[in-house]
C-alpha cells in the first residue's frame, strides 16, 4: 500500500493503543515474577492491530483512556486508563504484580474510516500521544444481584514523565531515621536528635 | 587659715573620741580600712601578679557556651558543577577537659561518578575552604589552618595573632566519598598527578566514632578546634567549602538526576531511552 497524505484523506477514524510494561508480572502470589507488556486498543473485539511487533488486543468500549493535553513546550499532565470487565478470577493478577511506577504508552492509530484497516500515512502512523508511569490503580467491583455475579474495573492513574521527576525523592536528611533507610548499619547520624539544641561549655576549665 | 585646719583636726578628735553612736560608726569604719591594708599588704607577690597578667587565661577565662546547630530536619544538598556550601552539623564532640571540639559537617551527597558513556569521572573535589570568609591557608599536614587569606584585599588576615600562630588549634579533615575516603584541597595538589587523598579516616579523627560510622556517599568534612581564647578560637567559625562535581555534562547529569534513588527521581535505567 502506498503512503498517503493525511490531508487527502476524507473519512478517517482514530483509536488508542495502549503498551503498559510490567517488569514484575505474577499470575499467583509466589509465583516467580516475569516481565511481560499489557498490550490492548480501543478496538472492536477481534480485531487486533500489530505495531511494533507487538499485537494489541482489541477491548473496545471495556477501554476508556480520559483526555490528555499535547502542548508544545513539556507540561506534567495525568490521565487514566480504566479497563472494565475484569472477571474475579483475574484479580489475583492486579493484585500480585507491581502495577505502580510500570511506564506506559498510549500510541493514537488512525484507520480507514470505511475499512477499518491502519492508514498508511507519510506522517507517523501510530504515534505517541501519552508517555508516562502508573502512579496508582485502584479496583471497582460492579456487582449484579441479579446474577449474582461480580464484574470487575480497574482504574491506572497514569502521571507524565515529567511528573514524574518532578516528584523527586526528597533526598537524605541530617537524621538517623533518613540515613539508616539508605544506610541501615551507618552510624554517624545517630546523635543528631540529641544534639538539636545542646550546647557545650566550650574552654570552661573542668574541675 | 590655721584656725580653719585646727577646727577640722579638733572636730575629727571629738568625733572619734566621744561616746555617741556616730564615733562607734567612725572607729568601726577606719579599723575595717586597716585591716584591708594590712591583708593587702601580706598578699603574696605572684598573686598579685597573676591576676595582673592578661596571658594567664585559666585564671580568669569562663569559657564559651557552644551551640550545635544541628537539626534532623536539615537536606544533604546535590551538587553538579561547582557551588559554595556552608556544612550542616550531624555529629559534635567535646573532649572531657572541655578544650577541644570536634564537629562533623554534612556537605553534599556523593553522586553519580561514571558518565552515560560509562567512563570514570571523579570524585567530588574541594576547591577550598573559607573561615569567616576568608580561605584558609593549610599548612603542610594538609589539615592544619595555618592562616586565613582574604581574597578582597589580597591579604593575610590575623584574627587575634589565630592565623599568625594557630599552632594547630585549627584542623579541617576533608572527606568526598564517606568516612574511609579524605582528601585534600586542589591547591595543594599538582595538576596531572593522581587526585590527592588524605591520610586520616573520620573514624580515626572524631574521637566517639568507630568503623561503623561510615556517612556513606556523604561528602563532609570533620573540623577540629582548640579553645584559645588569646588566639580569638573560642568556636566554630563560618564554614563554607567550594566544592566542584566533575559531572558538568548536562547529559549526564539528567540521567544521573533521574536515575538515582537516594535524591533523584528513582527511574528505572531501563526505563530511560539514552
Amino acid at each position: 500500500m502506498s503512503a498517503d497524505s493525511i490531508t487527502t484523506l476524507t473519512n478517517i477514524r482514530s483509536h488508542l493503543l495502549c503498551k503498559i510494561y510490567i517488569p514484575e508480572y505474577r499470575i499467583n502470589a509466589g509465583d516467580t515474577p516475569f516481565a511481560t507488556n499489557l498490550l490492548f486498543s480501543d478496538l472492536n473485539r477481534g480485531n487486533n492491530i500489530t505495531y511494533d511487533g507487538h499485537t494489541y488486543t482489541g477491548l473496545g468500549v471495556l477501554l476508556g483512556v480520559t483526555t490528555s493535553n499535547s502542548e508544545l513546550r513539556p507540561s506534567s499532565s495525568e490521565l487514566t486508563i480504566s479497563i472494565s470487565g475484569i472477571p474475579n478470577g483475574s484479580l489475583g493478577i492486579v493484585i500480585n504484580s507491581k502495577l505502580k511506577g510500570c511506564s506506559v504508552i498510549i500510541y493514537r492509530v488512525l484507520c480507514d474510516g470505511v475499512t477499518g484497516e491502519v492508514l498508511s500515512l507519510l506522517e507517523a502512523n501510530p504515534f505517541a500521544r501519552f508517555r508516562g508511569f502508573v502512579n496508582n490503580y485502584s479496583l471497582q467491583e460492579e456487582y449484579d444481584v441479579n446474577s449474582r455475579t461480580s464484574k470487575n474495573t480497574m482504574l491506572l492513574i497514569c502521571k507524565s514523565s515529567l511528573d514524574v521527576l518532578q516528584n523527586k525523592i526528597s533526598g537524605r536528611l541530617t537524621n538517623s531515621v533518613s540515613e539508616k533507610k539508605y544506610f541501615p548499619f551507618d552510624l554517624s547520624m545517630d546523635r543528631v536528635a540529641a544534639l538539636q539544641n545542646t550546647s557545650f561549655n566550650f574552654g570552661v576549665p573542668k574541675a | 587659715m590655721s584656725g580653719f585646719f585646727e577646727s577640722i583636726v579638733d572636730g575629727a578628735t571629738s568625733i572619734f573620741g566621744g561616746d555617741g553612736i556616730g564615733a562607734s560608726l567612725a572607729r568601726t569604719a577606719l579599723a575595717g580600712y586597716a585591716l584591708h591594708e594590712i591583708t593587702n599588704s601580706m598578699k603574696p607577690a605572684d598573686a598579685n601578679k597573676a591576676a595582673a597578667d592578661p596571658t594567664n587565661a585559666a585564671a580568669v577565662d569562663k569559657g564559651v557556651r557552644q551551640q550545635v546547630d544541628a537539626s534532623t530536619d536539615n537536606r544533604v544538598p546535590v551538587v553538579y558543577g561547582s557551588a559554595y556550601l556552608g556544612g550542616k552539623i550531624f555529629d559534635a564532640y567535646m573532649t572531657p577537659d572541655g578544650t577541644t571540639m570536634y564537629f562533623a559537617l554534612a556537605i553534599c551527597e556523593v553522586t553519580g561518578q561514571y558518565d552515560v558513556q560509562g567512563s570514570y569521572l571523579n570524585k567530588i573535589k574541594y576547591d577550598a575552604v573559607y573561615w569567616n570568609n576568608s580561605r584558609v591557608v593549610f599548612d603542610i599536614d594538609n589539615t592544619t589552618v595555618l592562616s586565613l587569606y582574604d581574597e578582597s584585599s589580597q591579604s593575610t588576615v590575623d584574627l587575634g595573632g589565630m592565623a599568625d600562630a594557630s599552632g594547630g588549634l585549627i584542623k579541617i579533615y576533608l572527606y568526598n566519598q564517606g568516612s574511609r575516603f579524605s582528601t585534600i584541597t586542589t591547591d595543594r595538589w599538582s595538576p596531572g598527578s593522581t587526585y590527592p587523598s588524605g591520610t586520616a579516616q573520620a573514624y580515626n579523627v572524631m574521637p566517639n566514632w568507630t568503623t561503623a560510622h561510615t556517612a556513606d556517599n556523604l561528602v563532609f568534612a570533620v573540623v577540629r578546634v582548640v579553645y584559645n581564647k588569646d588566639k580569638n578560637v573560642t568556636g566554630l567559625g563560618d564554614l563554607k567549602f567550594r566544592v566542584t562535581n566533575p559531572m558538568t555534562n548536562p547529559g549526564d547529569v539528567i540521567y544521573d538526576y533521574m536515575t538515582n534513588t537516594r535524591y533523584g527521581a528513582g527511574i528505572l535505567p531501563a526505563d530511560i531511552n539514552s
